[in-house]
């Protein structure tokens, strides 16, 4: 039976991975809707 | 970006989760590796909560977009008709992720990653109704009309759907019978429960609330403008 932070490494990997690709999607998409505010405008 | 503090919040929440769910969690009794194959349930019990509200949610606002598009005509019901949508779409993936842990914990504890067990086969038709959901609305160019028919399905899947969820595996033979009896508050320690409701549920809270904002955000961005200032206006 391993260490239990060795297993909790790779969920936290994981995640920081996950967490990462959604701040990147989010600003993303905010930039996309200033653009598009800006084109209605 | 908006809401910077609960999108921090979330990731530094569910970081924590996944730190005192598997080294924190007390062990349970007549698990395998130890005790330690039961705290697979912290990310499997939510991941298949989320998709049960997927697609009640997904029914809620098809059922509000058909009902505004009843009163005042198309494209008064796009903002709820997208939400349907992406409601649907976070129910496929929790689904799909409920399904994979939950064959890891099958193998590990019984021995088969699958064994149709009456839950098993729950979540798979369940995984099925979502997906052909988005058969349907990947096959209509015309807007109104997904609108209309996509709603229609989200409302009418849901019935089978809470079914086979909640009905049906308590009335068979199941390996999940401790899972059944966890979720109306026996078979659970009040440490695990604490850890379940306390720490996993409301780092999944947030992941869900804000997949939801963004799938919402992306189906705006590309429908076409008129949708979106006729609802804007309205």
């Amino acid at each position: 039976m391993p260490n239990l932070w060795t297993i909790a490494i790779v969920p936290l990997l994981v995640w920081a991975g996950v967490f990462a690709y959604l701040i990147t999607i989010d600003m993303k998409i905010g930039r996309r809707e200033r653009r598009t505010e800006d084109d209605d405008l | 970006m908006k809401g910077l503090w609960w999108k921090a919040l979330t990731g530094v929440w569910t970081a924590v989760a996944v730190v005192v769910s598997i080294v924190y969690a007390p062990t349970s009794y007549g698990f395998t590796m130890h005790g330690n194959g039961a705290k697979i349930l912290f990310f499997h019990v939510p991941c298949a909560w989320f998709a049960c509200v997927g697609y009640i949610m997904g029914a809620v606002y098809g059922y509000k977009a058909l009902r505004q598009m009843a009163s005042t005509g198309w494209p008064s019901g796009a903002e709820n008709d997208r939400k349907s949508a992406v409601s649907m779409e976070l129910g496929l993936i929790f689904a799909v992720l409920a399904t994979v842990s939950g064959s890891i914990f099958s193998r590990n504890e019984w021995g088969m990653y699958w064994s149709w067990d009456p839950r098993q086969t729950s979540i798979l038709v369940v995984l099925l109704l979502f997906c052909a959901y988005l058969v349907l609305r990947g096959s209509l160019a015309a807007s109104d009309i997904r609108a209309r028919l996509c709603g229609g399905y989200a409302l009418i899947a849901v019935v089978p759907a809470i079914f086979i969820i909640w009905v049906l595996p308590r009335v068979v033979e199941t390996l999940h019978g401790g899972a059944n009896q966890a979720v109306v508050g026996g078979g659970l320690t009040p440490a695990i429960r604490g850890v379940l409701y306390g720490c996993a549920l409301p780092a999944f809270v947030g992941i869900y609330t804000w997949l939801f904002q963004l799938g919402v955000r992306a189906h705006r961005l590309v429908a076409p403008r008129s949708e979106v200032t006729e609802v804007t206006r309205a």
